[in-house]
């Protein structure tokens, strides 16, 4: 089975942006998707079981808090890595994100070498 | 190989509500499949009389096979893949914009956040020798009284390469003479060329420029040939426009260091001469209140009288 990655954030250029950075893998047989809020998000997740997610922290109606304690605590989705992006200057509540599960954040704006390695690292490729 | 796959492109949820719509408003059995005839969507069963490719520029993605209308969504697949061409190709742009505002970004704080040359020069090369491939790279600040440039740091095997130099002087010289960026991709051919330029076969070189002078220059080269490019040019001269001004004000905080280590000195020694000098007026002062006593002008009485007591016997 194909390996997946899931984009999940409200602007679409930051989605443009990581999917364009990603589309390397792709090569490899990676499969990107995209989602623009926390209930796609979740659809997704439940429907495609992405091995990795970068999940922004800041959405409306249902923040990627709410979505990582779901996939993680709710559903027990343990295996889905998942990686928050927070705005830099924003402190990012670690003792939130520990709670809800998350494996590790990201600021942005990202670094795009440093968001690539990672998704290969977290993919074993 | 094609920069989109046909897989990736019936991913899209709108692409595919359309086809699916078309097929259906056209009432006809159609099958689409990549080049090694997967079925990707539709029927695998459709008459396979006519097939009809789906193409991006020269190269054909896959087949929509059917009846004769089959053409018209193999026109429209045709159209959809040249718009998420376009869409990438806009794509990469953005990223590569992004990217250079990410390294002004972080060049900005690293920049920042010393005041102390050679840590300022040190981001500034080490950045340029992440970005840009090369076996060797420099800064060299000019000397404004003697007009040399002189090495403040410098990394690579090239030992001639950490000597100083005249303005105008080989091909960095005459760069930080000019204040103009260059590419020389043949340091051999280049009639410029000094011989200690010669240990570096290819270079990339710009000027660190303020607002009113050339205060240096940067340099990555490789001993080696190789092609820089516009790009490359490009990257070092955005770090260069941050490392400039960042030196400038390195600088002048070493001037203003210094002069105030100077007067901090001199301070020290007109302290020390205050001090000699209170010293003396307080011995003296201790002299008078000694000399200024009766028991001292008794003492002076006495001592006189004893001297003209022995003065008196030989007379």
């Amino acid at each position: 089975m194909e390996p997946k990655i899931l984009i999940v954030d409200d602007e679409a250029h930051i989605r443009l942006l990581i999917e364009q950075t990603l589309e390397e893998l792709e090569d490899e047989g990676v499969e990107l998707l995209t989602a623009s809020n926390g209930a796609d998000a979740l659809e997704t997740i439940k429907t495609e079981r992405p091995q990795l997610v970068f999940l922004d922290v800041m959405m409306p109606k249902m923040n990627g808090f709410d979505v990582c304690n779901t996939v993680k605590n709710e559903l027990g989705l343990d295996e889905v890595y998942i990686i928050m992006l927070t705005a830099k200057g924003q402190e990012f509540d670690k003792e939130k994100g520990q709670e809800v599960g998350a494996n590790v954040y990201m600021t942005k704006p990202f670094d795009p070498d440093e968001l690539l390695e990672k998704a290969e690292e977290v993919l074993g490729l | 190989m094609a920069r989109i796959k046909l897989k990736r492109l019936l991913k899209k949820k709108e692409a595919v509500l359309v086809i699916k719509n078309l097929i259906k408003m056209m009432d006809i059995s159609i099958g689409i499949k990549d080049t090694s005839d997967q079925l990707l969507l539709g029927d695998d069963q459709a008459d396979s009389t006519d097939k009809y490719p789906i193409e991006l520029e020269t190269e054909v993605l896959g087949w929509v096979i059917g009846g004769e209308k089959a053409a018209a969504i193999a026109f429209l697949l045709n159209h959809l893949a040249s718009k998420e061409v376009e869409k990438k190709n806009l794509a990469d742009e953005v990223l590569d914009r992004y990217r250079e505002v990410n390294l002004l970004y972080n060049l900005s704080e690293k920049l920042g956040a010393s005041l102390e040359l050679q840590a300022v020069v040190q981001v500034a090369l080490t950045e340029a020798s992440r970005l840009i491939a090369s076996t060797d790279g420099m800064v060299m600040l000019t000397n404004e009284a003697t007009a040399i440039l002189e090495v403040v740091s410098v990394f690579g095997q090239n030992d001639d390469l950490k000597e100083s130099i005249e303005l105008g002087q080989g091909i960095i010289g005459n760069i930080a003479q000019s204040g103009k960026a260059e590419i020389v991709n043949d340091v051999l051919s280049d009639a410029r060329a000094y011989e200690t330029d010669n240990k570096i076969r290819s270079l990339v070189c710009t000027p660190l420029k303020t607002e009113q002078k050339v205060v240096g220059v940067i340099f990555i080269g490789h001993k080696t040939p190789v092609t820089y490019t516009a790009a490359d040019l490009k990257l070092l001269s955005t770090i260069a426009s941050q490392a400039a001004p960042a030196i400038e004000n390195a600088l002048i905080y070493k001037k203003k260091l210094t002069e105030a280590k100077e007067r901090e000195q001199k301070l020290q020694r007109q302290i020390t001469e205050m001090r000699i000098e209170l010293d003396e007026a307080k011995r003296q002062r201790q002299v008078v209140e000694i000399i200024d006593t009766d028991y001292f002008r008794e003492l002076q009485v006495k001592a006189k009288e004893l001297r003209e007591s022995r003065k008196s016997p030989k007379e």
